[in-house]
């Protein structure tokens, strides 16, 4: 008998020992905590790390091909311009066990619409005029116009698809996610860390990593030498001068892919003095932005494109139509602008931005103009940006969908001056082009009109495109099968750590 | 004394509404906006009038500040307009760590004291010498440096401690362990000061003619130093160890971002940076308490240090 129970209780040792084993813990550092786990109410970095693990939409872009593909919606039919029929695919289910379906699809989409949310990416959808439940697997949405981005816009983060039991329960999802994605939500300590657990009814089948723990490492040297010592598995926010660092450290891989993320040198279109083509002809004139480029080797790509090279409506040669660098020609241009004054370049103080302000500055004094840097903490930038008081100033956009219409409606649609187009750019003619672009669905017409209305920004020097993100992930050599997306999404779904 | 002290406490309210009141319009005053934060560069100007909305950040200032205030008054410190998490729950989780942190680095603080001495004791000695250019160097050095640099020794090459976070339970190995490393680099600074300041309070006072007395009575080395010199030194270095230790509780941002330690500091400093008004504000309300509370304790101090001082 005592024998029994000691080879019984050995048993259960090494199984408990082979399990703890075989538990595979991935560890993702970021530099901030997550703002909340609800797609539909946040728009930050850390919050999409997790909630592209968690939820999933009905159309995802896919990693490889970078298509736009079916994901929770199995296909789709547009019988007209106007109308988007989804049929959905049946056996899925929430991780709280709400069945996934067509009226679930529908609260989501009503919560992001419905004004009192709040919800920061709403225009998402804001073509949408009915969503309608067909059947249980069926969904029927019409758009007021034509929508020629609804697909890119419904495989954004903020379009993902919640639990409608769980937001009846909490009110939202901020602190209970329940999503139908490969990770299920475990627990989050509040500036510490959030752990996710493996979704073993996943429908696209169980992920190999058990537990996804996203830790607060705020200090970037930090999160190297935590890399370095294995206790990380994947860095995402490597500033150009640690690259080099990352890369020599043993038994670490650094992968990088040309992203769609744009930065630019932007005028105050309301302003006079900018209104003068001729004066921001000069400054583009002014900058070089090779010299940008090459200090931030290896996370920027030039091309002084506005629509970037991985964003749809992106043709190449483009840059034919940009105004090239040549200093001398500035100052004579400038000298001919009247009202020509001292500048203020508006500097926001996070990222790269600092240094790349600098360069431009010294840019801009050698070729003979009279600028001062105005540096601004990123919160007070935003609300001064926004209300249109700086004069030159830097700024990026993320571009999350990879579509060049929802880059250039957001920036330089004057439906937007006040908001997200901070440079107040209006122009009739190129307003009815970007119009155009997102009014059809069909994508062949939509790239030659993108590409037009690129070429007219260009022509017009809407702003300077300074350079193209390139985006960089450093992780374990362990960890095989990460997908990553020129957006900056990575994936883990089916991914493993070899030890 | 007894007295006192609670006219000291009941003076904290006015101070405490006062800091209120003044974080409240700075953050109001100030440039920014947590709508267009939380809507980022992508938001239209609809969807930030919705968030604002939603957070009920478009309701009058005396209106949010008054709530606020009935909050306060229950114990209620609100909830972060960014996060939706209770405020209080937000500082309970860091508060341990904090209070861990601050405990750890007092300790390299006081081991000044005995610096600072030995350095006194030993004047214009080799040891005198070397212990006040350390001091020196520990005042300069910046701990966000330090903190690098320990990280790269001792716990990249040598790897005799972690490199982030504290690890629970505190008084574990793996607790004290994690401990080192961030305690050395915000404490470093605090001693160097400690040590000087009673080095040379200490210089003063073995010239005393109470000194000179104690000694002509034949008392030991010993009891002279640490019984009649060092206990009139005192005042002034718990005075200074009353205020770092108030500092700790709240401005260990640096070094809580170094070694990635969740603290009342860096939530401070991130929610500044969010303009999450009802965290700043429960944060400030935290630190300013605490500070009253351990000067409090500082003055009370006083009392047992040097028997001449009263309370009235």
């Amino acid at each position: 008998m005592t024998r029994l129970v000691r080879s019984l209780l050995a048993l259960a040792l090494t199984a408990a020992l082979a399990w703890g084993a075989a538990q595979e813990t991935f560890t993702y550092a970021a530099q901030a905590d997550a703002v909340g786990l609800s797609p539909v109410l946040t728009n930050d970095q850390v919050s999409s790390v997790a909630n592209r693990h968690i939820y999933e939409n009905l159309v995802r872009r896919n990693p490889t091909t970078l298509e736009l593909e079916p994901w929770l919606a199995e296909s789709w039919e547009t019988p007209d311009a106007n109308t988007w029929i989804f049929r959905l695919r049946p056996g899925i289910t929430f991780h709280d066990g709400t069945p996934f379906d067509a009226a679930a699809v529908k609260r989501t989409f009503d919560r992001i619409k419905d004004p009192a949310t709040g919800s920061p990416r709403a225009s998402l959808l804001a073509p949408v005029q009915t969503i309608e439940v067909v059947d249980d697997l069926t969904l029927r949405m019409t758009t007021g116009a034509p929508y020629g981005a609804f697909l890119a816009a419904l495989a954004h983060i903020n379009a993902a698809i919640e639990s409608p039991t769980a937001v009846e329960q909490y009110g939202d999802l901020m602190r209970n996610p329940v999503g139908t994605g490969p990770f299920r939500f475990e627990s989050w300590v509040s500036g510490d860390r959030i752990t996710l657990v493996t979704n073993p009814d996943y429908w696209g089948g169980a992920p190999e990593i058990d537990v996804f723990e996203i830790v607060v490492i705020p200090d970037v040297n930090t999160q190297v030498a935590l890399l370095e010592r294995g206790e990380v598995d994947l860095l995402d926010a490597l500033p150009p001068e640690l690259v080099a660092r990352v890369q020599t450290l043993p038994g670490v891989t650094t992968i990088s892919q040309p992203g769609t993320p744009v930065f630019y040198l932007g005028f105050d279109h309301t302003e006079a003095l900018w209104q003068d083509r001729t004066a921001r002809e000069a400054i583009a004139a002014a900058v070089n932005t090779e010299v940008i480029v090459t200090l931030l080797q290896p996370t920027a790509v030039g091309s002084c494109s506005v629509i970037g090279p991985q964003v749809f409506g992106y043709v190449a040669g483009v840059e034919e139509a940009c105004v090239g660098s040549d200093p001398a020609r500035a100052a004579e241009l400038w000298g001919q602008v009247e009202g020509a004054r001292p500048i203020t370049l508006w500097v926001p103080q996070i990222g790269n931005y600092p240094r790349v302000g600098q360069i431009i500055q010294g840019q801009l004094s050698q070729a003979g103009f009279d600028v001062s840097i105005n540096l601004v903490e990123w919160g007070a930038y935003l609300a001064a940006t926004s209300a249109g008081e700086q004069d030159l100033f830097l700024l990026g956009w993320s571009n999350v969908t990879a579509d060049g219409s929802e880059l250039l409606y957001p920036n330089l649609h004057t439906a937007n001056v006040g908001a997200s187009n901070r440079s107040g750019y209006s122009n009739p003619e190129i307003d009815a082009i970007i119009a155009a672009s997102r009014g059809t669905t069909d994508q062949a017409e939509r790239l030659a009109l993108l590409d037009q209305a690129n070429r007219a920004l260009l022509a017009d020097v809407a702003w300077v495109t300074l350079y193209h993100e390139v985006l960089l992930v450093a992780h374990r050599d362990a960890l095989t099968g990460l997908e990553q997306l020129p957006n900056g999404d990575w994936l883990i779904g089916n991914a493993a750590l070899a030890d | 004394m007894t007295q006192y002290a609670l006219r000291r406490l009941l003076e904290t309210v006015p101070i405490l509404l006062g800091v209120t009141l003044l974080t409240f319009l700075i953050l109001h005053l100030s440039p920014g906006d947590p709508a267009v934060l939380i809507g980022g560069p992508t938001a239209t100007a609809e969807e930030i009038a919705n968030i604002r909305a939603r957070l009920d950040l478009d309701r009058p200032l005396p209106e949010q500040y008054l709530t606020f205030l009935g909050g306060l008054v229950r114990g209620d410190l609100g909830e972060s307009v960014q996060r939706r998490e209770s405020v209080r729950s937000m500082i309970a989780v860091r508060l341990p760590n904090t209070l861990f942190l601050a405990a750890a680095s007092m300790l390299v603080t006081l081991f000044g004291v005995v610096l600072g001495v030995i350095a006194a004791t030993k004047q214009n000695s080799l040891t005198d010498l070397s212990l006040m250019t350390v001091s020196l160097l520990g005042v300069s050095i910046p701990n966000f440096w330090l903190g690098l640099m320990l990280i790269i020794w001792f716990s990249v090459d040598l790897r005799w401690f972690p490199a982030a976070g504290l690890a629970r339970p505190f008084f574990s190995w793996e607790g004290l362990q994690a401990v080192v490393l961030p305690a050395l680099t915000l404490g470093t600074a605090g001693m160097a000061l400690v040590a000087r300041l009673t080095r040379s309070g200490m210089l003063e006072a073995l010239q005393q003619d109470y000194v000179r007395t104690a000694r002509a009575k034949g008392l030991a080395d010993r009891a002279v130093v640490y019984r009649h010199a060092l206990r009139n030194t005192l005042v002034p270095v718990v005075t200074i160890l009353g205020l770092n230790f108030g500092y700790l509780l709240g401005g260990a941002v640096v070094t809580e971002t170094v070694f990635a330690i969740n603290g009342i500091g860096r939530l401070t400093v991130d929610s500044i940076l969010a303009r999450d008004y009802a965290v700043v504000q429960g944060c400030v309300v935290f630190i300013a308490s605490a500070f009253v509370f351990v000067n409090l304790l500082v003055d009370l101090s006083y009392a047992f240090l040097d028997p001449k001082l009263r309370y009235q």
